[in-house]
């Protein structure tokens, strides 16, 4: 198990450096004056110019840049917002927890209704619950999310006013404790409330058909000849079964609600990495666009890692396999 | 004579499959005495698995066209029983079914323990059930019990994979045993060790059998009357010594040979030419 | 396509669905000016009225009638749908082509390479791809193709590690026929039915990047598309709906269309992929 852990790590790192390196080679590629594009479109003073081009060696051979590049970013160096006026790390440490916790919320609630809707459609008997669950799913997948947000809005918050729409809590606020909290969570209704169906109809078509596949196994047919009960097959059997291949489909595609992040946040004014990013690219904000994608990569890897751990720890088959390497 | 334990009468079993209908089992008689060993005998595709399934309503969840006839188990008809009773019935003294490929009848995720014990629940505690599974288990041949237990299906060889899941078949101490190709999957040694654990069950418990197989020889050794099978219908049913002495039908006569000719090139050390 | 391959798919779940919906999208954009009653960038109509007989899906906030904008926005949203879809499969394609084919360490140099770009989002992909080149109409669809190729790197993988090992191909091998005549006259043909699915799944994907880099406000602001009518109708939700969940259903239409029609094929080259058939747990 430590040696699999291990290589899985030392794969991830791989990883992570390879894209470091493919974002530093792209940023070579751009046409243009570094100097400038770092700054943003307002004029430049010589003395700057002299002190940028020190700091972030633009006069060097490519290969000491890149080293220095590196090794600036093991140090937690990730470059200076012009536009925030603030180390880009300290901005990324502010924004990153929210996001997190905007998009696990939605993640956790999501996982959790769409593997019931995926059961359900799978095991039900009627041939139109099932049509109609799969059509529900299929519809929801094709909606943009920021415009399911946009629908939510003009539902709960312009036609019948009951939740705030923009930001994380009131402008002012003086209430404290648990006020606070609740204050808050209606804030993050919506946002949750859009994540939720996004993640929702992926885990439920997965489900579906993890759950379908599941069904025409041997050993289904076995616990039926054992006397088990419908009841008793799905929770004992079933479900723990199809699971299992659905966990990994959406830890791995935690990238992709990272992605939706920038939209979803756009949408509701809520200050998390993705707003960031695209406060930053409609800033030219270079250093912080580098860091937002350094730090989305290395939270898609961390979660493969976790999600590859998971399903040797859920697995047994795997789990053995990996003790006896 | 007494009444059988199963019987069918004119069983038919027709499958959709691609747009067209598979007649699978098509007017099949069948009988299985209390304490008999009955053998189906037929190539592959002959429709004996499906009426084996269909015996012990297990058919898969293929499209079904048509489901008719009669399966009397005990007096009750199987086919037409109300799911609580089938459930009941496999639950204790009634039909169990082995399978063909071990491994796949298995669930890979759970441990053996749990899933003997499944089948032992009409037992009253935990040690009750515990004691019976290791019963179980070396009753059909496993004598490390206790390890085999604790295991998962994958760790386990082909040959113990099929004696336990034989010993899940005999848990809830059944009438009947139904066994679709129970040694198909396994080497010729370990074949001939759970030919002798069926037969044991057979001569020295009165368990009846009713025993699906394409192979001869383990037909030969174990029943005492055999049905043949081809297309769906069963074309020849006689005592195991008359068959093999004289078949009355150019099939079985033809399977006979081919079975010889198997058995000579092996024993010439050929193989199978 | 042949006569028997449509009936085939008209027969699956959804697949004829799926065909109807983007033929019917695809002939309303073609043939925009048959239906539009003013030019896409037409103003001077009354401005922000809500739907009405006049004006079946409304006006935006200049005076524009919505469903002729819709109309000539599908073009392009289907334009960069299509040619992303493409260009994906071309780059993509080639390289998961290359590696399975050929194997070895040029293969896992490339499976890296693919890995690497599959590890970033798409969205963020093309942000960063926009941000720092810009955001004409064709930067735009290369930046989209740039981010779903990977998917498409990986199945062609696929398909050939698989389809390499047939015997039909072993036979072409062991015959010593030319690498061009195993890739293109062996291999593909047989990776087809896979291919069209993942190219309408791509298709649908790209349709969506577009949409939310168009509300980002980051699109080509020359030529109106779905994601760009969103991005104007964002700061008039309140007052004027309509400017938002009319584009909006378009791209759920479309993506819809692309998806469904995916699944019929894929149901229809593998029935049991979604064969619903009833479980039969009971008895």
């Amino acid at each position: 198990m430590l040696r699999y852990t291990m290589g899985h790590l030392a794969q991830a790192l791989l990883l992570v450096l390879g894209v470091v390196i493919a974002i530093f080679c792209l940023l070579q590629l751009i046409p243009g004056d570094p100097v400038q594009a770092m700054v943003g479109d307002m004029p430049v003073p010589p003395a700057l110019r002299a002190s940028l081009e020190q700091r972030f060696h633009l006069n060097e051979p490519f290969f000491e840049r890149l080293l220095s590049y590196l090794s600036g970013i093991l140090h937690g160096d990730l470059g200076y917002s012009i536009n925030y006026r603030r180390p880009v790390f300290d901005i990324l440490a502010e924004r990153l927890p929210r996001t997190l916790l905007l998009a696990g919320t939605g993640y956790a609630f999501g996982i959790a209704i769409g593997v019931s809707i995926g059961i359900h459609s799978a095991i039900t008997p009627h041939r139109g619950v099932d049509r109609a669950w799969s059509a529900l799913v299929l519809i929801g997948y094709a909606m943009p999310t920021f415009w399911v947000g946009q629908l939510l809005v003009l539902l709960f918050s312009i036609h019948f006013g009951w939740l705030p729409t923009q930001g994380m809590g009131p402008m002012i606020s003086r209430a404290s404790g648990i006020d606070w909290l609740l204050e808050r969570a209606t804030y993050m209704v919506l946002p949750v409330a859009t994540y939720t169906i996004l993640e929702m109809t992926r885990a439920a078509r997965f489900m579906r058909a993890s759950v379908s596949e599941t069904l025409e196994q041997g050993y289904i047919v076995t616990a039926r000849q054992k006397g088990l009960s419908r009841r008793e097959i799905i929770s004992g059997h079933v479900i723990r079964n199809s699971i299992l291949p659905v966990i990994t489909v959406m830890g791995y595609s935690f990238g992709t609600a990272m992605g939706g992040a920038v939209l979803l946040e756009t949408v509701f004014s809520y200050p998390g990495m993705g707003s960031l990013m695209v406060e930053a690219v409609r800033a030219r904000d270079r250093q912080v666009i580098v860091g937002v994608v350094l730090v989305v990569a290395c939270s898609v890897v961390v979660m493969n890692i976790v999600v590859d751990l998971l399903y040797a720890w859920l697995d047994p088959r795997v789990r053995i396999g990996s003790a006896k390497h | 004579m007494a009444d059988p334990l199963l019987s069918a009468r004119d069983v038919k079993v027709h499958l959709k499959a691609h747009g067209r209908i598979v007649k699978a089992v098509d007017g099949v008689d069948l009988d299985v005495e209390p304490g008999q060993c009955v053998g189906i005998v037929g190539e592959s595709g002959s429709g004996k698995s499906t009426l084996g399934r269909a015996m012990t309503r297990l058919l898969p969840n293929v499209a079904i066209a048509e489901l008719s006839g009669a399966v009397r188990f005990c007096g009750e008809d199987v086919l037409a029983m109300a799911p609580e009773r089938l459930r009941a019935l496999r639950r204790h003294r009634g039909m169990s079914m082995v399978f063909q490929d071990p491994l796949s009848y298995l669930n890979p995720t759970l441990r053996i323990d749990r899933q003997l014990g499944e089948a032992l629940r009409h037992l009253p505690d935990r040690q009750a059930v515990r004691a019976r599974s290791l019963e179980l288990l070396r009753q059909v041949g496993l004598d490390d019990a206790d390890r085999i237990l604790r295991l998962y299906p994958h760790e386990l060889s082909g040959g113990m994979r099929q004696r336990v899941l034989i010993a899940m078949a005999l848990a809830p101490d059944p009438q009947i045993l139904v066994a679709d190709e129970p040694t198909t999957a396994l080497d010729a040694t370990v074949q001939y060790q759970v030919i002798q654990t069926l037969r044991r069950l057979n001569k020295e418990r009165g368990l009846a059998m009713l025993i699906i197989t394409h192979d001869l020889g383990m037909v030969a050794e174990l029943c005492d009357r055999v049905y043949v099978m081809n297309g769906g219908k069963i074309v020849e049913a006689a005592d195991v010594f008359a068959l093999f002495e004289a078949p009355q039908h150019a099939y079985t006569a033809s399977l006979l040979a081919a079975a010889r000719k198997l058995h000579q090139s092996r024993a010439l050390g050929t193989g199978a030419a | 396509m042949s006569l028997d391959l449509v009936r085939r798919l008209f027969a699956t779940r959804f697949g004829g669905t799926g065909a109807v919906i983007l033929v019917a999208i695809s002939l309303l954009s073609i043939f925009a000016p048959l239906f539009a009653t003013t030019g896409p960038l037409d103003v001077g109509l009354p401005s922000l009225q809500p739907p009405s007989w006049a004006y079946p899906l409304g006006t935006d906030s200049i005076g524009r009638d919505v469903r002729s904008i819709l109309l000539y926005a599908g073009r392009s949203s289907l334009t960069i749908g299509f040619s992303a879809a493409a260009m994906a499969f071309l780059i993509g394609g080639t390289m998961g082509a290359l590696a399975g084919y050929f194997r070895g360490p040029l293969a896992a140099v490339l499976l890296r390479i693919t890995d690497l770009f599959h590890t970033l989002p798409a969205i963020i992909i093309v942000l960063f791809t926009v941000a720092l080149m810009g955001a004409s109409f064709w930067l735009q669809v290369a930046a989209v193709a740039l981010a779903i190729w990977p998917i498409e790197a990986r199945l062609m993988y696929g398909q050939f590690i698989t389809l390499s090992e047939r015997e039909f191909v072993l036979a072409a091998r062991a015959a010593g026929l030319p690498t061009f005549h195993m890739i293109f006259r062996e291999i593909l043909p047989n990776a087809v039915p896979v291919v069209i699915v993942q190219v309408a799944l791509d298709a649908s994907t790209a349709i969506l990047i577009e949409a939310g880099l168009g509300f980002l406000g980051l699109a080509d602001p020359t030529r109106p598309s779905w994601g760009e009518m969103l991005n104007r109708g964002q700061e008039y939700l309140d007052p004027a709906w309509w400017m938002s969940v009319f584009p909006g259903m378009a791209i759920a239409i479309a993506v819809l269309g692309f998806n469904l029609f995916a699944d019929g094929v894929t149901e229809m080259f593998n029935p049991r992929a979604s064969a619903n058939v009833a479980p039969k747990l009971e008895g």
